[in-house]
């Protein structure tokens, strides 16, 4: 009996399953993973890729915390490339392309492995609930194991259908059964369920395309591993390639469309805006004449290949006609198809800032059954309600991430705030401090953070302090670095189309013009750079050049801070605001807010229901204030922001 | 709960009528109870207001407008009673002295319109005009501005500032495809002629901002050569002291007028001249700081004189007029370019009218609907800015998640004359748009 109890329970070995998992076993929680299949650890249902535009920041930041993705993707790397390099810092992203066959046995085994976690193979049917209170879970064989504290990553498997043409079966991943019963269980217990679409595309024979007709996409040398914490890349790199769609792919894709099963009507729910089929793509962009396709080979044992940009869930003979019009393809074989998958979320408004449901303590949600896409979206979300799960089993307060210091912290406010009713992506310009929020500093954000909670070993942090040392060395260099006006320095200058000096100029100065990079000032500098990695340089030059906006955004966030610090109660009765319209009480009390600035966040919520609110507690705190003397900073936050609204009222003076 | 807010609408003097707002959830009740009678919204009802002991308070008018269609946004009754302030001053000890109700705080009925979207920041500003304008031609502005708002040229120029967004944006978070204009030189094109409207938008703002601040006139002279005859004259005031002493007028004097529908602000000052008494010359410095504050100076000299060389040195860089007074006494007609007047046969006032009055400014050549604060002038001239920086770095095609966070914060400048703007907003353009896949 006693061996089937723990402290949390992690339902899902997928990417969120794996780091939530895996926070709890480094926070000294004892865990049990439980998976349909302990052979799928870590598998990747679709592309063979970890990072990329707006991902690589979140997958930054699962490292910073410790996690386990980036590590186990520089352990198995095919490819990297560095996006967005010449766009600015704050964009500037990893990707790095897999061996997913690697990356899937080096995390199982990794799992495996780790203190106070057990793995077991198991499909969850429900939770034992006992007066309100969680107790545990049951699965299907009628297996019991007790956890105050649950937390489900099932991913697109509840009640998973795949979709072939006109053909389709209960799947949750191609060739694997769907979780049946444990979504109609949550619904019973009143969790808000909904469904959504995703789809992958066909896999194809590498000995079958010719290689020649396509352009070769090298893995790039200046990139740097996607783990801090990884000394070096692998040496055995692999090139991707590009071929192009054309007017007779779209002819034959349009001329099948009823064979769709989205166009057929057969699939309702909603799919990716920014992941849309092939189908999609020529319905809706009719006037491109060609699309981008990505050949990314699927690991270094294997011949498949991945068809990137077309997904689709055409019937077999349509993919293969389709795919044989692309020029390199003419002889290509699939041999897996692509597909489209139907599956149950759950509505995440239903969950607090730290993932766990408000209506089930101890019952926590992560990754895909949120409502999320992608491995990154899903594995920083594991190990967030991984965090919060262990802090609850510890009875310690919760680990919340804010926007302003984490695309995490972005992406759960997005979620938990506004609910998603497609598949939710991360991108940059969802973050408002973007400039904050870089890949460069998710380390320096995060880790000393997660150090405070026991997420990082003694040996991790040691690297962390010399890397901080290395960027702090380097800094002093830079500033250290002094140009005399003399002709010499000034003809270096021109010589870059620079203007020259007229006074003695600091280097940082230099470095902050535009087109002026570290290797550019090198040139003034006697020291040697070469002990520097390339990721410490580029962050010192980021801070240095972009020193003034980085200030800026600070100031802006300071004084945005203030709506913040807002608390509302939890309990608050919105409906006894005669000031609000319905839908506002309706939306607020579903979503009940924390603070001022999440309730500003709510869609549809406007800016006077804000100031409604922001009043109303104003006098609220202000009656406290006065029963209790002494201020707090939440109060004078509310008089500042009143003072705003007011100033301008006042000039119309009298009593209008 | 929202508490009921009470208070006096019209001046607190003696007068035929007065008018007091009550808004608020319990503003209704409030009446109903006082009169024994059930109001219905936007139907007058003559009421006979009593106390709860059943003595009479007043025979008033009273209007209910039911939340949200009043001016608060919430339930409203308006009364009007008789004028006599101690019928108004009992009528609200009555209506505050109910649990829920309290005297309302400066401004608070506009701030609640504010609150509950009745009102934009801009309409409350344009109120501030038709309240205290002091010329038909502001308040007439005002009344426009009001009841127009700047919403329709904020969303035009959100728009674009929008289409700007999504281009730049879409080069950043979707890189991969090939989505957008890549061609970073036109796109810097658009954002240079962008803030370049936006420049002239806020910059037409100084050409006609005399509308909503005073244009100052300065009467400046020697001692005793009249102008506190002719401030008089002019403003139609006894304000300034006349007497034959110079030296009589020691601070300015100020006096609004509306002239051809502009606010114009007369200033009398001491008569420049150096004196024993220190007081004066203290009235002598003020007169100086006058001159150098002014939109246009009047040197009046009773005999045409020129100003002594430190009046002219500040004279120099601004607009001034040299006025020959007293024309009556003297030779009929100007001298030279000296402007002859009269303030006693009001001889030669047409002719000063017209040559102090501001150019007219017009309003037509705007890219926009006319600004009409300091708040406004300043938010889209800092958007200007911004898009300027924004323009330089696309010229440069780098740096650009810097490009993006300049267009944002235009935007949002833009939309700080009425409201903020949403960032999801960016992302569905860029999915409406674009055709984005994996």
């Amino acid at each position: 009996m006693s061996a089937d109890v723990y402290q949390v329970i992690v339902v899902g070995a997928g990417h969120a399953g794996i780091e939530a998992a895996a926070a709890c076993s480094r926070m000294g929680v004892k865990t049990l993973l439980l998976t349909m299949n302990v052979d799928q650890i870590g598998a990747m249902s679709c592309n063979p890729a970890v990072g990329g535009l707006g991902k690589s920041q979140l997958a930054r930041e699962v490292d910073a915390l410790g996690g386990h993705m980036c590590r186990v993707a520089d352990k198995s790397a095919m490819q990297y490339r560095l996006l967005n390099e010449s766009k600015g810092p704050a964009v500037r992203a990893t990707r790095v392309q897999v061996d997913r066959h690697e990356y899937r046995a080096i995390m199982k085994n990794l799992v495996e492995s780790l203190d106070h976690l057990s793995v077991k193979q198991g499909q969850v049917s429900k939770l034992l609930i006992e007066n309100g209170k969680l107790l545990g879970c049951a699965t299907t064989l009628g297996q019991i194991f007790y956890a105050p504290n649950v937390v489900i990553t099932t991913g697109t498997f509840m009640n998973g259908k795949a979709h072939i043409g006109k053909m389709n079966f209960a799947s949750g991943r191609a060739g694997e059964p769907p979780s049946v019963g444990l979504s109609d269980y949550l619904s019973s217990i009143g969790i808000r369920v909904g469904r959504l679409k995703t789809g992958t595309v066909p896999r194809v024979d590498r000995r079958t395309i010719d290689f020649s007709k396509t352009e070769e996409q090298i893995s790039q040398e200046s990139c740097p591993p996607i783990s801090i914490f990884s000394e070096k890349k692998r040496s055995d790199l692999v090139s991707a390639h590009i071929a192009h769609t054309n007017a007779m792919t779209h002819e034959i894709i349009r001329s099948s469309l009823e064979e769709s099963p989205l166009y057929a009507g057969i699939i309702q729910s909603r799919g990716p805006r920014y992941c849309p089929s092939v189908e999609d793509k020529i319905v809706r962009f009719a006037d491109k004449t060609r699309h981008q396709v990505f050949l990314e080979r699927e690991g270094r044992l294997t011949n498949e290949v991945y068809a990137g940009g077309l997904s689709t869930s055409l019937p077999y003979d349509c993919q293969l006609a389709f795919l044989r019009s692309i020029p390199g393809l003419e002889r290509v074989e699939i041999i897996r198809p692509g597909y489209a998958i139907e599956y149950d979320y759950i509505d995440a408004t239903q969950l607090s800032l730290t993932l766990e449901t408000k209506e089930l303590p101890g019952l926590f949600f992560a990754g895909q059954v949120n409502g999320t896409s992608g491995y990154e979206e899903a594995a920083s979300q594991g190990i967030y309600a991984g965090i919060n799960a262990a802090r609850r089993a510890q009875e310690k307060e919760p680990f919340v991430l804010s926007r302003s210091e984490s695309y995490i912290g972005v992406m759960v406010d997005d979620l938990v705030t506004k609910g998603t009713t497609e598949p939710y992506r991360m991108f940059t310009s969802r973050a408002e401090w973007r400039l904050l929020l870089r890949q460069d500093n998710a380390d320096t954000r995060l880790l000393p953070k997660a150090q405070g909670v026991g997420l990082i070993s003694s040996k991790d942090f040691e690297k962390f302090e010399a890397r901080q040392r290395q960027r702090a060395n380097l800094r002093s260099l830079m500033n250290e670095v002094r140009l005399t006006p003399t002709p010499e320095t000034n003809a270096k200058l021109e010589a870059m189309n620079q203007a020259p000096i007229k006074t003695l100029t600091l280097g940082s100065e230099i470095l902050r013009r535009p087109g002026i990079t570290y290797s550019d000032l090198h040139r003034f500098m006697e020291a040697s750079l070469e002990t520097f990695s390339p990721d410490d340089l580029s962050f010192v030059e980021t801070e240095i050049k972009y020193e003034g906006y980085i200030r800026q955004s600070e100031a802006q966030l300071n004084q945005i801070g203030r709506m913040e610090n807002l608390k509302i109660p939890t309990d608050f009765l919105y409906e006894s605001l005669s000031g609000l319209p319905r839908e506002s009480v309706e939306k607020l009390s579903r979503v009940r807010p924390i603070n001022l600035g999440q309730a500003s966040r709510i869609s549809g919520i406007t800016p006077a229901t804000i100031s409604v609110l922001a009043i109303h507690l104003s006098r609220k705190l202000r009656m406290k204030q006065s029963s209790a003397k002494g201020t707090c900073a939440a109060e004078r936050e509310f008089d500042v922001i009143e003072e705003e609204n007011i100033t301008l009222e006042n000039r119309i003076g009298g009593n209008n | 709960m929202i508490e009921t807010i009470c208070a006096l609408a019209t001046p607190p003097a003696r007068a035929a009528l007065a008018l007091i707002r009550i808004s608020g959830p319990s503003a209704r009740f409030v009446i109903e109870a006082m009169s024994g009678q059930r109001m219905s919204h936007r139907h007058p009802l003559l009421s006979i207001l009593k106390r709860p002991d059943g003595a009479i308070v007043d025979e008033a008018v009273a209007t209910f407008f039911q939340g949200p269609n009043s001016y608060t946004g919430e339930d409203l009754v308006e009364i009007t009673c008789h004028g006599n302030p101690i019928i108004v001053e009992e009528i609200i000890r009555e209506i505050v002295s109910r649990e829920t109700v309290r005297p309302a705080e400066a401004g608070e009925f506009t701030r609640r319109a504010l609150a509950n979207g009745k009102l934009a920041l801009d309409q409350v500003e344009a109120l501030d005009l038709v309240l205290n304008g002091t010329s038909r031609r502001t308040i007439e502005f005002g009344l426009k501005a009001k009841m127009e708002g700047l919403a329709g040229s904020v969303a035009d120029v959100s728009e674009r500032l929008l289409d700007l967004l999504t281009q730049v944006e879409s080069q950043l978070d979707f890189s991969d495809e090939e989505v957008g204009t890549r061609d970073s030189k036109a796109l810097a094109a658009r954002a240079r002629a962008l803030s370049e409207e936006l420049a002239r938008w806020a910059g037409a703002f100084s050409a006609y901002k005399h509308l909503f601040q005073s244009w100052t006139v300065c009467l400046a002279g020697p001692a005793n050569v009249g102008k506190s005859t002719l401030f008089n004259k002019i403003t139609q005031t006894s304000k300034a002291i006349v007497y034959e002493t110079p030296g009589t007028t020691r601070d300015p004097i100020e006096h609004v007028v509306d002239w051809n529908g502009f606010p114009i602000l007369f200033i009398d000052t001491a008569g420049v001249r150096v004196s024993d008494d220190p007081v004066e010359n203290l009235g002598v410095e003020r007169a100086m700081l006058a001159i150098k504050r002014a939109d246009i100076v009047l040197w009046i000299d009773d005999r045409g004189n020129p100003p002594p060389p430190v009046v002219k040195e500040v004279l120099a860089k601004k607009r001034w007029l040299p006025v020959r007074s007293k024309a009556d006494l003297n030779i009929a007609g100007d001298l030279g370019d000296c402007l002859a007047v009269s303030a006693h046969s009001g001889a030669g006032l047409e002719r000063l009218h017209r040559a102090v009055l501001p150019e007219e400014a017009p309003l037509d050549g705007i890219p926009h609907r006319p600004l009409f604060s300091e708040r406004q002038y300043q938010l889209i001239s800092l958007a200007a800015d911004d898009l300027k920086k924004a323009a330089d770095l696309m010229d440069g095609g780098e740096y650009l998640d810097l490009c993006g966070e300049h267009i944002r914060s235009a935007a949002s400048r833009a939309q700080e004359l009425t409201g903020p703007l949403p960032t999801d907003r960016i992302l569905k353009e860029i999915f409406a748009r674009f055709c984005i896949g994996k």
